[in-house]
């Protein structure tokens, strides 16, 4: 354990989006330490989802601080806060289906410029170890459309973690998935945390300690949760969150 | 890249190439006028592909960047008398800074906006040129004094051996680590946004490049055929030509797109003794092809090979 054990990762404060009217996440605050497993618990509609895009970048948000690291990252776009570290996993995927699926976990590793022509072997390689690492080794050189659902899962995974994030995000992980699936993908999820934590993953770097997930349901994956319990009152609801 | 060298679309492609080369040794000066405009247009329909196909924006206006070039190549001569290749080159620079500059506010609005505002683009450009009649010639045509050559089988050689280096350069690209970047943008932007890719950049990126590429074969063109006129470079039915042929080769295998505008072009010629009918059928075998094997000539023939 280092220093950033001490400090949370990532600060939440008064995290809030509006939709012209519609107020889908009110006042959200929450704190999230190195190698721990946060979950976004609530029914249906009551802004998990939207409280997650905000964070990312994907929506903007309407009030409030994204702490990473020191840094106020909220109102940045997507890509940037994706590289200062963070991963999202999303509820629903759409591969790239004339691509390999190493091709596919190779698009993460790519840097966001417009002169990369030619993938250097590194970038191979660390691919698939990424594949062997979330269970794909055996079906790398398929096409996604050829996979069953739970790999295409793996594969998301896969992605969102390929660049050693220090926060990831898991949209419904468990969605569509069989119990026997769940489990396994549970494991998994904590196991990066684990690796983590002993910074296994980059020997080199020495950085990133701290993958770490946010999701929601089986409650036995998270070591907290969050809960959001406003379902469609949300408008009018009282603060949601309180701090666990 | 490696693989790419390997495969048997390769050998193919160079074996269509190396036999077409020799077309001018035994074909006649009609022929070879016909295909020299199809592969200009197979260039046109190459460019296009690479916003459709990999970048998922369907640009209506191909045809406003094609405009462009050519107009401010042949104006520049016109006007000025400037060298030939000069204005080539002048020419698909106006495209890529007329392209860069439709596409900054274009790409910021999502889906079938983006569309809307590059047709308007078509509409704008074909009434610059009628209004502006004493520069731009108007809906008679403008005049280019100078060609590059008159002998039909060096203009067919610069035509193909054009097109050749256009679908290299093109194809290349789409295959390369930013074509990939390019196509998840395509497909899932918001995902790709939190793979930490810029969206925006990288397809304001590949609509400069279809610029660059639609401009320089624009420019080529009107100084093969003399003239530039609206009908032939600029209108829309000359646009959706170029989508139907991109559409009809193959999304997104870019060289299909060659293939689907040399059909069109060849096609609507060797039916002209059918008078109006020529279109009408040429159109139907395209509507068929679309509706029945979306994935063009060459997406099935790849799939098809894929299987076995």
């Amino acid at each position: 354990m280092d220093a950033n054990s001490n400090r949370p990762v990532l600060e939440v404060r008064g995290l809030t989006k509006r939709f012209s009217g519609l107020t889908a996440v009110k006042n959200l605050s929450f704190d999230l330490r190195a190698g721990e497993i946060f979950g976004l618990i609530g029914p249906n509609g009551s802004g998990k989802s939207t409280a997650m895009k905000a964070i990312m970048g994907i929506e903007r948000p309407t009030a409030g601080d994204v702490i990473f690291q020191g840094e106020n990252i909220a109102g940045l776009p997507a890509h940037k806060i994706a590289r200062k570290g963070f991963g999202m996993v999303f509820q629903h995927s759409r591969p790239l289906n004339r691509q390999t699926v190493l091709e596919n976990i190779m698009v993460a590793l790519l840097p966001d410029s417009l002169f990369m022509l030619f993938a250097d072997r590194g970038l191979t390689e660390r691919a698939q170890w990424i594949a062997n690492r979330v269970g794909l080794g055996a079906v790398m050189d398929r096409r996604p459309p050829t996979l069953p659902f739970a790999d295409l899962r793996r594969l998301e995974l896969a992605k969102a973690i390929a660049r050693d994030p220090k926060v990831v995000l898991v949209d419904e992980p468990f969605a569509g998935l069989t119990l026997a699936e769940v489990g396994t993908f549970s494991e998994l999820i904590r196991s990066f945390r684990d690796e983590g934590d002993h910074g296994h993953r980059t020997p080199d770097g020495g950085r990133s300690h701290i993958p770490r997930r946010k999701h929601r349901r089986p409650a036995r994956t998270q070591d907290r949760a969050e809960g959001f319990r406003h379902g469609i009152s949300t408008l009018t609801s009282p603060e949601p969150a309180n701090r666990a | 890249m490696g693989t790419f060298f390997k495969s048997r679309l390769f050998w193919i492609a160079l074996g269509v190439v190396v036999a077409a080369s020799t077309l001018p040794l035994y074909v006649s000066g009609y022929i070879l006028g016909l295909l020299t405009v199809a592969y200009y247009f197979g260039v046109f329909a190459m460019a296009w592909d690479l916003l459709f196909g990999f970048a998922g924006e369907v640009n209506f206006g191909p045809t406003f960047l094609i405009g462009v070039g050519a107009y401010t190549a042949g104006i520049l001569n016109n006007q000025y008398g400037w060298s030939v290749y000069l204005c080539i080159i002048l020419g698909a620079l106006a495209s890529v800074i007329a392209g860069f500059v439709l596409a900054l506010p274009a790409l910021r609005v999502r889906g079938p906006y983006f569309g809307l505002t590059t047709l308007v683009a078509v509409l704008i450009l074909q009434n610059f040129i009628v209004v502006f009649a004493d520069l731009t010639g108007g809906e008679i045509g403008l005049t280019i004094p100078d060609v590059i050559t008159i002998d039909a089988g060096a203009n067919y050689w610069i035509a193909l051996g054009f097109m050749t280096i256009s679908a290299v350069i093109l194809y290349g690209l789409s295959q390369s680590p930013v074509g990939l970047v390019l196509q998840a943008s395509g497909q899932d932007p918001v995902q790709a946004g939190a793979l930490g890719f810029n969206i925006v950049k990288h397809k304001l990126a590949a609509f400069v490049v279809s610029a660059f590429f639609s401009g320089l074969s624009g420019a080529l063109l009107v100084f093969y055929f003399g003239t530039a006129s609206v009908g032939t470079v600029v209108d829309v039915a000359v646009g959706v030509q170029v989508i139907v042929a991109a559409v009809l080769g193959g999304r997104r295998t870019v060289l299909g797109a060659a293939l689907g505008a040399i059909f069109l072009i060849v096609a609507g010629e060797f039916l002209r003794p059918t008078g109006e009918l020529a279109t009408f059928i040429v159109s139907t075998v395209a509507l068929l092809v679309i509706l029945f094997f979306p994935n063009g000539f060459l997406g099935s023939a790849l799939a098809h090979g894929a299987r076995q």
